[in-house]
């Protein structure tokens, strides 16, 4: 290591900054810590300071961290086939940096290209990062129907984070046969304990844009990547599976988001509504800790033991047609919606930390009289909910079906109310004490009848409140009406009584104290 | 959104248990174990049995060291907060005070870097770095030597030289 580890002395430090002002400190560093520096820039940054003295002709020789953005090779002149030079001098570029380094370990590869590229030339790096014990891998590529990475890859015994996005056409990724044959050659080779396992040290595995098949990497996850912690499955299409199945033991951590397909349903023709495939999605993680979804309501999930869960983040979707027009939905329909809300209410039994999307919100608020006879309590141990919203009768059900709740979160979402103001206040006669609410925060208040009924009715039945904070929305200082209206709120406000016993502090940016 | 950072209660009270550390240059400054404990190296040292008495820390001056509690101080607070808010609204809090905080010059950030490194602050040594990276980035060789007095001993030979070699970097 080139380089003094030790900073300069104490007597040094303490002149006058002008005294020092000409030194260099910074080529004094240690290889580890510009490595670290470098690490932060794109990789073509870090070559150029080759150039700049002896001390940094080899520093990015054995960069452990390697970051690869197509962006960053532009041509000047459009001229035809521009992408294609463009893409070439990206790959030789990525090519010399690898054939150029000085055989140390690459601990992080990162790679971003946009145009499609030449798969052959990424399965060679690939090659070549496994053989240097790569722990970090992000692929983010755009690929047409399917990418075939080397065997080598799904057997590597160094890597840690495993992140593949493969492009708007979301291809399939294909796991080469012979990993199969390989995997029975793990078996004689490798300790009994995992006997099955390809990935043993994996602990992060995202799977962006691309189409998930039987076969692939998430089947059968508890021996294929024993120690993962972390599955996100973003923005991927499910198709082409039957079942997708993930079972795992250590897993704290699951992201599903299903790609958004726009569909129309002919409600005669269809039994499952609301999603253009057949697949079910089976999980089961007995120490979960985190779960976030973003998928069809009618979807088929099986929710197994989940008992550990504490953060939960659910936002469901319809198909095309019922956005429109969700409130006359056929009552069939509506308690196949039921069904499904229970399962996952009951399956998120033991949630902490609840988020719930604007659909999300409306889906319960269109069958909360279903689910009010089926599970009236459905979360004993929430603690900080967060709706995005407007108001609905959903929020009661909610309110009143979480009796340890302390903070309330909303974050009202602007559209046309066709609840009454009346039937919206008789609501709140169902509204129980709210015994262990502290906190309440209102995002994008705009003080209209509905929010200001519901902030009424929170400030009469939460007898432990202690603050109160609102945040009106943008639109006040566009509108005037608006901004007359949050003031005269602001006044109505004051009035109301309160059931808590203590002073509340509100916080109001109405631009008048409450 | 600085809105409601009053209104919190403080994460450190009286009671909490206090550490004293003690500078190169002989002066103490006494901190809450949380804000200690955010050093890995002064958390090993606890762990060791260091803890009863006062923390030498050898490499770190006490003007670098006051700068250094800012921002481990600053940490445990909106850790804290963190965990009341939400993420969102929290790390948006902490990426502006951060970026406020290292605005500083090359030899302050040089101190900084070296205490972040030697103490094992993970959060400041990235903050640091990722300081200096944004100020190479992009910027013309001439340029980056300038910024930080960095000499340049090549022969206008030998930098030709590595400009050739090195040509398909520089496209």
């Amino acid at each position: 290591m080139e380089g003094s580890d030790l900073p300069c002395s104490d007597a040094d430090e303490l002149k006058p900054s002008h005294a020092i002002e000409n030194r260099d400190r910074i080529s004094g560093l240690p290889d580890t810590i510009l490595h670290h520096i470098l690490s932060f820039t794109d990789t073509k940054y870090a070559v150029q300071t080759s150039i700049l003295s002896k001390r940094w002709k080899h520093v990015w020789t054995s960069l452990p961290y390697l970051n690869f953005d197509q962006n960053l090779f532009w041509e000047p002149k459009p001229v035809r086939g521009e992408e294609d030079r463009r893409t070439n001098r990206f790959m030789d570029f990525v090519d010399r940096v690898l054939l150029f380094r000085d055989g140390s370990n690459v601990l992080k590869f990162q790679l971003s290209c946009g145009s499609c590229m030449n798969i052959g030339r990424v399965v060679t790096w690939t090659h070549i990062l496994v053989r240097c014990n790569i722990q970090e891998l992000d692929f983010d590529i755009s690929a047409d129907e399917s990418v075939q990475l080397p065997d080598c890859l799904f057997t590597c015994k160094s890597l840690r984070v495993l992140k593949l996005s493969l492009g708007s056409r979301h291809p399939v990724l294909v796991i080469p046969n012979s990993t199969v044959v390989l995997r029975f050659k793990v078996i004689h080779i490798r300790s009994l304990l995992h006997p099955m396992s390809l990935l043993p040290r994996l602990k992060v595995l995202h799977l962006r844009s691309l189409s998930l098949m039987d076969g692939d990497l998430i089947d059968d996850l508890s021996s294929k990547c024993p120690a993962l912690e972390s599955l996100i499955i973003t923005n991927c299409k499910v198709k082409r599976l039957g079942n997708l199945n993930i079972t795992s033991l250590l897993l704290k951590n699951l992201v599903i988001e299903i790609c958004h397909e726009k569909l129309y349903i002919d409600e005669d023709e269809f039994e499952d509504f609301d999603r253009p495939d057949k697949c079910k999605i089976k999980i089961s993680a007995p120490n979960l800790l985190s779960f976030k979804c973003s998928d069809y309501i009618t979807r088929e999930y099986y929710l197994g033991n989940l008992s550990e869960i504490i953060n939960a983040d659910i936002d469901f979707y319809l198909d095309h047609n019922s956005y429109i027009d969700i409130g006359s939905l056929s009552l069939r329909r509506k308690k196949k919606h039921a069904n499904c809300l229970i399962k996952w209410l009951k399956g998120l039994y033991n949630a902490k930390y609840l988020i719930f999307s604007f659909w999300s919100l409306k889906i319960i608020s269109e069958v909360f009289d279903l689910l009010e006879e089926a599970l009236p309590a459905p979360f004993p141990n929430l603690n900080y909910l967060k709706l995005k919203a407007r108001p609905c009768c959903g929020m009661i059900y909610l309110l009143n079906g979480s009796p340890s709740i302390e903070t309330l979160v909303l974050e009202i979402i602007e559209e046309k109310l066709d609840l009454s103001v009346n039937y919206w206040e008789s609501q709140f006669q169902f509204l129980g004490t709210l015994n262990h609410l502290k906190y309440v925060v209102i995002w994008n208040f705009s003080g209209h009848v509905h929010e200001v009924v519901l902030l009424k009715f929170l400030l009469t039945n939460a007898v432990v409140l202690e603050e109160l904070v609102i945040h009106p929305s943008e639109g006040w200082k566009h509108d005037s009406d608006t901004g007359e209206r949050l003031l005269k709120v602001g006044d109505e406000i004051k009035k109301f009584s309160r059931a808590s016993a203590s002073s509340i502090r509100i916080l109001s940016f109405l631009g008048c104290s409450l | 959104m600085a809105s409601s950072s009053s209104s919190l209660p403080s994460p450190s009270s009286s009671s909490s248990k206090k550490f004293i550390l003690r500078s190169s240059d002989g002066k103490h400054f006494e901190v809450d174990e949380a804000v200690a404990l955010q050093s890995e190296m002064i958390k090993q040292m606890v762990e060791d049995g260091f803890g009863g008495d006062v923390i030498p820390l050898l490499n770190v001056s006490s003007i670098v060291l006051s700068k250094v509690i800012d921002y481990c101080k600053k940490h445990v607070e909106l850790d804290f907060k963190k965990k009341m808010d939400g993420d969102n609204e929290a790390h948006e809090e902490i990426k502006n005070w951060d970026s406020e905080y290292i605005n500083v010059g090359v030899d302050e950030l040089y101190h900084l870097i070296m205490a972040a490194n030697y103490l094992h602050i993970k959060g400041l040594l990235d903050l640091t770095c990722q300081k200096v990276a944004d100020i190479i980035k992009g910027k013309q060789p001439e340029q980056i030597r300038k910024i930080f007095n960095i000499e340049n001993d090549f022969t206008p030979e030998e930098e030709q030289e590595i400009r050739k070699e090195h040509s398909w970097a520089f496209e």
